[in-house]
């Protein structure tokens, strides 16, 4: 089928969009396959002196290292933790608040919500991170607020079993409105007959959310989920080294936060490396599984 | 659409991988191939007539930072170009604090590209100097004086135990150290107390733990909301040490009776949490302490909610006392001396630097400038580079009285400088408010303390037999670097969580904490050390 005749002919008829896919391409090579290579450093004990090459090869000694250190299962519980809590809490945030806002009759009010709940998307994450701590603080508002039910008042960002919920919850305030886009859009497509046809038959509201609204989205969901999944490994470094202190680190550090501090920090670049390729991998394995899960079970898959 | 998620996911957890990667190009291919060979070209006298320009990485001080973006903008770039006949671009890395310039410093290594100059602390090289020369980061030096720095060289022969300090273990020479010129300048960070408070109370200056937990406690129940203030991060409990003569011991590292010891190891620093942990659950000990911001601790000691306190002379106690004077004109911040084991005894530890030590300009490996780098750098030391670093140009911004320079108006007053403190204003013209490759002259000082308060200080606060148990850093041999930093990363993070959480009674296993010190392989650290002392001290 691709002969090289056919691909020939073909690249003179469409050249142009040839030409625009070039930019993509290069985009690809330059910044997501060529720094792969620079994944070697994983296996060598990298001086930047001695360059890549240079370099002397230490094969798995570094994975050896962090797999029988005593923060490997520190570090990979906290990612765990805070990544399963963010998927359990964060990921159905967005579409409860889209089958809401999908309820709500007053195109208006639906309207200014849907404005409100956007608005935390678009500030800076360090500025999110600083409010964040405002609030949280000895003398915060929320801390003001919780004292009232008995809390001790201190600094939340101190205690270390806090740390998770903070974390969790803040991610939703920031990012709800902004997730719920995509199921709105969903929302949209659903076929409206079938509404009418349920009200024949003499379903509720909340019926008709369970029985047409929910599967007709389903394969929305699926596949947000799936690509969720993929990044359960990988909770980004910004936000956690925005918010930790020593004190609350036991239960904050995190395998990007772990791979930012040994790497750059400290200066153990081969080291952190190989943390950040096993989190890499294991990622991948888990976009693999969760889409066969997917196919299997539900027909649904990303490929 | 999986190669895209694939690729992403990778690359985006890869970051480090793309530092890295890009680093091949600048890297040479002889690597620690020893001393750099020169010839001298140049003419003996400055200027240099030159069209090259060379490249020159330091950080930016808080005292150039106010009024500039880079060196590159001050009247000090452009009248050392003049003076030297060499143009320098001074590279900085991006602002945001202390903490992110040591990341930047990996960040610019990794990256391979080096400038020809590059201005650090050479501890923090992962391995030291010695690794830094061995990967060809930096250079041997020692020849480089020899032909072309004849200015350092007259200094090291007139002074050996300098020359000593500062030789690695292989006896090479990498660095144009920042040296400080006299006693006075080695102790710049000290306590400070509220004597009004004290009069109000009908107390004596604090001398001992005892009377000063006497004291900061009348303060307490006399409405001050935080008697105390000071800095407990890793870094100023090692340099500063705040009460730990107290306990007689240290911070960090130090020597005891040619002993190598870990303050935060030894029983001893027990009481010390001890002590912190009831003043910080009695409200007298800063309960933001983690806290370090330099604005917060401003605003909270000019709110007048504070007794006494730790800081620098200059940056903090030269900001705080006009910030507090304005809301409380009574308030009367006084200088005492470190809080001491004995009444009457001299405190064992305190803030006080060995005159030079590893900061200071290296020439890169990769610099093919080498002969002029090191003419620019040697300038620095020769009778006019440091009035130049110190004052600046004479009849600009300094002036000669009775043979004591004297900066004029520009520098120093505030309307006429552009509303600076005088930091700032010296920062201008010179670099004697910070550091650089020169000897810093004492005469500088005297202007720079403008408040009594502060001129006082530097006796009491200096008055420590710190210098007989510090430990000069750069001792370590290559591999002996490599296993104690491995070692004492994993101990500074630990420690420093426990520590917070012993202070701020989130726990109070000691046993834990001193077993987990010695699993960590504290022991090996401290023998590491002793061994590097000894033969330091063999030498």
């Amino acid at each position: 089928m691709f002969t090289k005749q056919r691909i020939a002919s073909d690249m003179k008829r469409n050249w142009s969009l040839y030409l625009m896919v070039l930019p993509v391409l290069a985009f690809y090579i330059i910044f997501c396959y060529k720094p792969m290579y620079g994944a070697i450093i994983a296996f060598k004990d990298f001086s930047p002196g001695k360059g890549i090459w240079g370099s002397r090869w230490v094969g798995l000694e570094h994975f050896r290292t962090f797999f029988c250190g005593r923060d490997f299962i520190r570090i990979l519980t906290n990612t765990l933790r805070i990544s399963i809590a963010n998927i359990i809490f964060g990921f159905p945030a967005p579409i409860i608040l889209a089958l809401l806002i999908n309820e709500v009759t007053s195109k208006k009010f639906a309207k200014s919500v849907q404005t409100v709940t956007y608005l935390p998307h678009f500030i800076s994450l360090v500025v999110v991170c600083g409010m964040i701590k405002e609030f949280v603080s000895d003398t915060g508002f929320i801390t003001e607020f919780l004292a009232h039910f008995g809390m001790e008042k201190q600094n939340m960002l101190n205690e270390p079993d806090f740390f998770t919920p903070i974390y969790v919850i803040s991610g939703i305030w920031q990012e709800v409105g902004w997730g719920s886009i995509i199921y709105l859009a969903a929302l949209a497509g659903v076929d409206q007959q079938l509404y009418e046809a349920a009200q024949i038959d003499g379903a509720g509201r909340f019926r008709q959310t369970i029985s047409i609204t929910i599967p007709s989205i389903m394969p929305t969901i699926i596949t947000m989920f799936i690509l969720r999944l993929g990044s359960l490994m990988s909770v980004g470094y910004e936000k956690i080294i925005l918010l930790y202190n020593p004190l609350s680190s036991e239960k904050a550090e995190i395998i990007s936060s772990y791979v930012y501090n040994v790497g750059l920090v400290k200066a153990q670049y081969g080291f952190s490396t190989a943390v950040g390729l096993f989190n890499s991998v294991i990622n991948c394995v888990l976009v693999f599984a969760a889409n066969a899960a997917s196919r299997k079970l539900n027909d649904t898959s990303l490929w | 659409m999986m190669k895209k998620k694939l690729s992403a996911v990778l690359s985006a957890s890869l970051t480090i991988a793309l530092l890295a990667g890009c680093g091949g190009s600048g890297t040479n291919e002889n690597a620690g191939s020893g001393a750099a060979e020169i010839e001298k070209t140049t003419p003996d006298s400055y200027p240099i007539q030159t069209d090259k320009t060379l490249t020159y990485w330091c950080d930016l001080s808080g005292h150039v930072s106010t009024h500039a973006k880079s060196l590159n903008e001050t009247p000090f770039a452009e009248n050392l170009a003049k003076k030297t006949g060499i143009k320098v671009e001074f590279i900085h890395p991006a602002a945001g604090g202390s903490g992110q310039a040591n990341e930047q410093f990996n960040l610019m290594i990794a990256s391979g590209e080096l400038p020809d100059i590059i201005e650090s602390d050479w501890a923090n090289y992962p391995g030291g100097p010695e690794r830094a020369m061995d990967e060809n980061i930096i250079l041997d030096l020692t020849k480089v004086f020899e032909k072309v720095s004849p200015n350092i060289t007259k200094f090291y022969e007139e002074h050996p135990d300098y020359k000593k300090q500062v030789e690695t273990v292989s006896g090479k020479l990498y660095h144009y150290p920042f040296i400080l010129g006299d006693d006075k300048l080695m102790t710049y960070i000290g306590p400070m107390i509220r004597q009004d408070l004290l009069d109000r109370a009908g107390m004596e200056m604090p001398e001992t733990i005892d009377e000063w937990d006497a004291v900061l406690r009348k303060f307490k129940s006399m409405g001050i909301e935080t008697p105390l203030v000071m800095r407990i991060d890793n870094k100023n409990l090692q340099n500063v040490s705040p009460f730990m003569a107290c306990y007689k011991i240290a911070g960090g590292f130090y020597v005891d009776n040619g002993k190598v010891k870990y303050g935060p190891y030894e029983p001893a620093f027990k009481d010390y949490v001890m002590q912190l942990a009831a003043w910080y659950k009695d409200g007298i000990f800063d309960n933001n302490f983690m806290d370090t911001d330099s604005k917060r601790i401003t605003a909270l000691v000019a709110s007048g909610n504070v007794g006494a306190a730790f800081g620098s002379g200059g940056g903090d106690f030269g900001k705080w006392i006009p910030a507090l004077k304005q809301l409380v004109p009574e308030a009367d911040f006084e200088p005492l001396k470190y809080p001491t084991a004995e009444k009457g005894t001299t405190p064992m530890y305190g803030q006080k630097n060995l005159p030079l030590g590893t900061f200071g300009a290296a020439i890169s490996g990769t610099s093919e400038n080498v002969e002029l780098a090191a003419r620019l750098l040697d300038y620095g030391y020769s009778e006019e580079g440091h009035m130049f670093y110190n004052f600046g140009v004479e009849g600009e911004s300094y002036e000669m009285k009775d043979g004591i320079p004297c900066y004029t108006d520009i520098v120093t007053d505030e309307k006429k400088n552009g509303g600076l403190a005088i930091g700032g204003g010296i920062g201008k013209y010179a670099r004697a408010s910070y550091n650089g490759p020169f000897v810093q002259d004492v005469h500088y000082l005297d202007q720079f303390y403008s408040l009594d308060e502060q001129k006082a200080a530097v006796g009491l606060w200096s008055d420590t037999d710190t210098l007989e148990h510090k430990i000069p850093s750069g001792l370590l041999t290559d591999e002996e670097n490599n296993e104690y930093t491995t070692i004492i990363q994993d101990i500074d993070t630990f420690r420093e969580a426990e520590f917070y959480k012993l202070i701020t009674g989130k726990s109070t296993d000691f046993d834990g904490y001193f077993s987990q010190l010695k699993d960590r392989g504290i022991e090996r650290a401290i023998e590491i050390q002793q061994q590097a002392y000894d033969r330091y001290k063999a030498r």
